[in-house]
């Protein structure tokens, strides 16, 4: 499974690396620091990518086909 | 179709068959009567024109539509984001600059306000929370709102801005006076509570002209040496820029206080589930932050474009209670139930969009703080009144909470 962050969505509302710190975490200004980029979801780590998901307010989260 | 509205003007169809309803969000209320409105509203109709005195608006009521409309901001511009005042002659900085200038300043306040700065202020934050229940601890009563919603606030404002937390007082009186005159009431004393807070700015700006100060601690410094396009900001966007700060962090974070300890003083099972393991709280504030959104956003059309079933047109503006998209049973299972370990929760109570609210995270601060600093020394509290809240409008937010525990 891969994870993206859609740099252009993120607006730092802070809740993906509080909701899953294992995946994500915050940039000096609060933005996602992963945003921008596609990356592979270890196995032990799905719950904590769709959780990350479905808690971004923006919708800037997805997990691409 | 069935009229929900209050007030005349209401019901038929307007411009491209969306209903025409007339339901004014200044009215004051009793406590949680704009929510329960609202959730009648919202089922009825996701887009509305509003038929207000002084002229209308549009309105969106779901979740999706509020959202995609505060991130299309080339679109909905800020312009204005005063309903009733398309062309204000005054600047709220940054929000009203235009997409290309709004993130340069932007920048500038996510350094100053990110996860990591809220972190190394909680400190000074915390102590201050204590001594402000301190202060009436003893009484085994207060009114929750004067005495703690008015004035913990304030001091994180100027543990922000490293500003001497002496000053709390002075500034406390200060917005109170200028938030009554935002409500109609005494606005001569507002207009020069107005004047004595800009005054405090501009002598701030004068000293640290003067003497600067070491910007990393003092914000005022801070924007003195910031650069946009290589140029210092002009000393009329500084003003504006505190100001503004003392106009969005304040008063907000004082109407979130209210409606989370009111729901917790008459709640007291949740109280309990909540206070017996403080790793519940952050949760817990955030769907308190999800059912009890308080502020409606506007903006202002910058182009024609039909959206939502709306012909919307340039210069039209558009309203966006959060409480309305906040409780939308589309995003949110049991919608109007408060699940204070409700995961995942995607709410938009600071907004969507390059605009989100600068100060998300100190405000999640401030509110874990007060949450954990309270309930520490008063774990057991009640309503101390039978007679009616009052909930006013706009900014929704309780006027009083008179609260009473055992000492």
């Amino acid at each position: 499974m891969k994870i993206t962050v859609d740099a252009n969505r993120c607006s730092g509302q802070g809740r993906c690396y509080v909701v899953s710190p294992s995946l994500f975490s915050s940039d000096d200004e609060g933005f996602c620091a992963e945003r921008g980029l596609t990356r592979d979801v270890p196995e032990a780590e799905i719950g904590a990518a769709r959780l990350a998901v479905d808690s971004c307010p923006e919708g800037a989260i997805s997990v691409p086909e | 179709m069935t009229t929900i509205a209050s007030g005349e003007g209401s019901g038929g169809t307007g411009p491209g068959g969306v209903p025409v309803l007339s339901v004014d969000i200044g009215k004051a209320g009793p406590v949680l009567s704009h929510f329960d409105e609202w959730d009648e509203i919202r089922e009825q109709c996701p887009a509305f024109w509003n038929d207000v005195e002084g002229g209308g608006h549009w309105v969106l009521t779901r979740f999706e539509d509020q959202r995609d409309t505060l991130q299309q901001i080339e679109i909905f511009s800020t312009e204005s984001t005063i309903v009733s005042d398309p062309n204000p002659d005054y600047m709220l900085l940054p929000l009203f600059l235009d997409p290309t200038q709004h993130i340069k300043y932007r920048q500038l306040y996510n350094a100053r306000f990110s996860p990591g700065a809220v972190e190394r202020l909680t400190p000074m934050a915390r102590e201050a929370c204590r001594e402000t229940i301190r202060t009436f601890l003893d009484q085994g009563r207060c009114d929750f709102i004067a005495d703690f919603a008015d004035v913990f606030p304030t001091q994180v404002f100027l543990i922000a801005l490293g500003l001497p937390l002496d000053d709390a007082p002075q500034m406390v009186e200060w917005v109170r006076k200028i938030f009554l005159g935002l409500a109609g009431t005494d606005t001569v004393i507002a207009a020069e509570a107005n004047a004595a807070l800009s005054d405090y700015f501009v002598q701030l700006l004068d000293d640290r002209r003067r003497a600067p100060r070491d910007p990393q601690f003092d914000m005022v410094t801070y924007f003195l040496q910031a650069r946009i396009d290589g140029e210092p900001i002009s000393h009329e966007y500084l003003l504006s820029i505190l100001v503004t700060l003392v106009m969005a962090g304040l008063d907000t974070t004082k109407s979130q206080l209210g409606f989370n300890f009111h729901h917790l003083a008459t709640h007291p099972e949740a109280r309990r589930w909540m206070v017996a393991d403080p790793a519940r709280m952050p949760a817990a504030i955030e769907e308190m932050l999800r059912v009890f959104a308080f502020v409606p956003p506007a903006r202002k059309l910058a182009a024609d474009i039909d959206q939502h079933g709306c012909p919307m047109k340039k210069g039209q503006m558009v309203l966006m209670p959060l409480w309305s998209s906040n409780r939308d049973g589309r995003a949110f299972s049991n919608a109007a139930d408060v699940v204070l370990d409700r995961s995942p929760n995607r709410h938009i109570a600071f907004g969507a969009g390059p605009h989100r609210c600068a100060g998300a995270h100190l405000a999640r601060r401030e509110l874990l703080i007060a949450m954990e600093e309270w309930h520490a020394l008063i774990p057991d509290y009640e309503l101390d009144t039978s007679e009616p809240l009052v909930e006013h409008g706009w900014q929704l937010g309780l006027d009083a909470l008179p609260l009473q525990w055992t000492p």
